[in-house]
């Protein structure tokens, strides 16, 4: 898997649950400033996995505020499973 | 009338049942009459302690055993708290801690899997297993106070809302007649049990109206919603009630595949509460569920708090929900002229007062206004809780009791026409996000403990048809501060999101901004002027993509 494909795939799923425009979804940009909460968090753990097959927290978004920070944080899990 | 307990009592049903479905554990099930045995060997072991007329607080994980405890509760006369469950965050085991207090309870009960992790509070769990048959029923009359609805966190002093076995059994006796002439069979949902609609709406409900129960937990259906819909689908459940973004939240995450073999068309009452209705919610969750047997005329807005209860006023079953257009210089004028231009803005009735009274005045005069004009939403009714507890001023300031009877001042802003209630908008202070309360100084308060450079701050919120309520916070940044803006308003952020779980917009601002009372209240509403207006001056700002799309449509109505 490489970072890109992971990075891609969070920036439409914050879109999803955000209904944005996936071009207004900063991979840099804390996620809580697009409006991002509890309940989107809870929908992106579910998604997270189904699509990559590794189990995270709740509050992965509070923890890791950025799709960046998401991604340096959970592609070596991916990549171990 | 025949109080809630009495009438429970006198027939508890053995094909009647309450039903949990744990997220991926065997459901569990209790009649009515099992219920019934239990509840009553919890009231006898709660009367031999004495706690007869005294508090329980109640924390219990979503499922059975709550049922069981609150009812016993309710049995010895004792007054149950519910309150959710105190798992993560030092600020919620802070917030048992003041209910505890303000409450007076000297009793914990709680579940087995969580009486070790709760032993700082000495809870303890109910014994079922005394003798139910040495049972008697408690001396209350219809003033005594059944339990006491505490409403979502408030780091300041929490309200108890006292809501007597009158008050209650009159506001179920209410679900009755908004069910018409079929009355209910199966009630399912997932709001939890120390939510005003989770309890009254679902639990104390299904108890009332001798109704089958099917109860799932808030994490999981909002973590798979289609959890929910299978329920109602499998259970043949003929009632559900949520917040409107239960409904938003699972039209958008159920997937087509998962509709396969899902049958809504057994469900006729859906209620909306809690929270501002958006019709654009109603609208695509009737689209996206029609395909399985959903039918619009489920969807049934009301209006409610707990200080009533629950319910005020709801549509009727079978009704549908009542929708009108009104031009938007009327709305903004408070005097509402129906359109059906294509610029109307869309208001959903919350249905027709009934046994509760209903009556809009002028908030500054208490004048009764007339139809079609915004004023302040006030209710009278047998319905209407006893005050908040250990609280005479605010009971007294919020109840008032005039020559005509006793009216509940409910600080939600709306208008009456041909018959219908429309809510419009909010006096009060408070902030409803998720159908979740919201107090502004409990965010004030997280911002000022987020960093020692942070001033006087005003939380509000803001809101607008299509995306609902949002939280603002106008900070400030003390002068001696050499911080970064931008970092400073990141830190402040990240404190709230961790604890409250909402997203908040900032406007970071210099010292002195924040206006104040000479008392030293915080002038919230002048503050969200302000900010609509563009008439604040940021040094710094961070505004959701929502938020900032309300300040734009805002500033151009003003120009």
């Amino acid at each position: 898997m490489s970072d890109e494909s992971l990075r891609a795939w969070l920036v439409d799923a914050v879109a999803g649950y955000l209904e944005l425009p996936p071009s207004q979804v900063g991979t840099e940009v804390a996620l809580r400033s697009l409006g991002f909460d509890s309940v989107h968090a809870m929908g992106l753990c579910v998604d997270i996995e189904e699509r990559w097959g590794v189990l995270v927290e709740p509050t992965l978004a509070w923890d890791f505020p950025t799709i960046d920070t998401i991604v340096t944080h959970l592609a070596p899990q991916i990549d171990r499973t | 009338m025949t109080d809630f307990v009495t009438r429970f009592r006198a027939h508890p049903r053995s094909d009647r049942k309450v039903t949990h479905l744990p997220d991926g554990r065997p459901a569990a099930e209790l009649t009515h009459l099992e219920l019934d045995r239990k509840a009553r060997a919890v009231a006898c072991r709660l009367t031999g302690s004495g706690m007869a007329g005294r508090p329980v607080l109640l924390l219990y994980p979503a499922g059975l055993d709550f049922l069981v405890a609150f009812l016993g509760c309710l049995y010895a006369g004792a007054v149950a708290v519910p309150a959710p469950l105190p798992l993560s965050g030092a600020s919620r085991v802070d917030r048992v801690d003041r209910l505890i207090e303000d409450s007076g309870a000297r009793l914990v009960l709680t579940d087995e899997a969580h009486v070790t992790v709760l032993s700082g509070l000495s809870a303890r769990t109910f014994d079922e297993t005394a003798a139910p048959d040495s049972w008697e029923p408690p001396e209350v009359d219809a003033d005594t106070v059944a339990y006491l609805q505490y409403t979502s966190g408030s780091t300041s002093r929490p309200r108890g809302v006292e809501v007597t076995h009158g008050s209650l059994t009159h506001n179920l006796e209410l679900f009755g007649k908004i069910s018409g002439d079929v009355p209910v069979r199966r009630i399912g949902g997932w709001l939890p049990h120390h939510h005003d609609m989770g309890l009254v709406g679902l639990q104390l409900q299904a108890l009332h109206a001798e109704a089958d129960l099917v109860l799932l937990s808030p994490e999981a259906v909002v973590a798979r919603p289609i959890r929910w819909l299978r329920a109602i689908s499998d259970h043949r459940v003929d009632w559900t009630v949520s917040p409107d973004f239960g409904y938003a939240w699972t039209t958008r995450r159920v997937g087509d595949a998962e509709l396969d073999g899902l049958d809504l068309s057994c469900l006729t009452m859906a209620v909306s509460g809690a929270e501002p209705i958006r019709i654009a919610t109603l609208d695509a969750f009737a689209d996206r569920f029609a395909s399985v047997g959903f039918r619009r005329t489920a969807l049934s807005p009301g209006y409610g708090l707990a200080e009533s209860t629950l319910v005020v006023t709801c549509t009727s079953r079978g009704l549908g929900p009542t929708v009108r257009s009104f031009t938007p210089a009327s709305l903004a004028a408070g005097e509402v002229v129906p359109t059906s231009a294509a610029d109307g803005v869309p208001l959903v009735g919350c249905g027709e007062p009934g046994d509760m009274r209903v009556r809009v005045v002028d908030p500054a005069t208490g004048v009764e206004v007339g139809d079609g004009t915004i004023g302040e939403i006030r209710v009278a009714g047998p319905s209407l809780a006893a005050g908040y507890h250990g609280d005479p001023a605010a009971t007294r300031a919020t109840f008032v009791t005039g020559p005509d009877g006793r009216w509940l001042r409910t600080g939600d802003l709306g208008f009456l026409l041909d018959g219908q209630l429309y809510v419009t908008g909010r006096l009060k202070e408070l902030i409803i996000v998720r159908g979740r309360n919201l107090y502004p100084q409990d965010i004030e308060f997280s911002a000022r403990g987020a960093r020692p450079d942070a001033g006087r701050g005003a939380a509000f919120g803001v809101r607008d048809a299509d995306s609902g309520e949002h939280v603002v916070l106008v900070q400030e940044l003390r002068r001696a501060s050499q911080a970064d803006a931008g970092e400073f308003a990141d830190a402040v952020l990240d404190a709230i999101a961790k604890q409250f779980g909402v997203a908040v917009s900032i406007v970071v601002v210099r010292p002195s901004t924040v206006c104040h009372t000479t008392s030293g209240k915080v002038r919230r509403g002048h503050m969200r002027e302000l900010f609509l207006d563009g008439g604040l001056s940021a040094l710094h700002s961070v505004l959701t993509p929502a938020v900032a799309a309300i300040v734009t449509a805002s500033e151009e109505t003003h120009v």
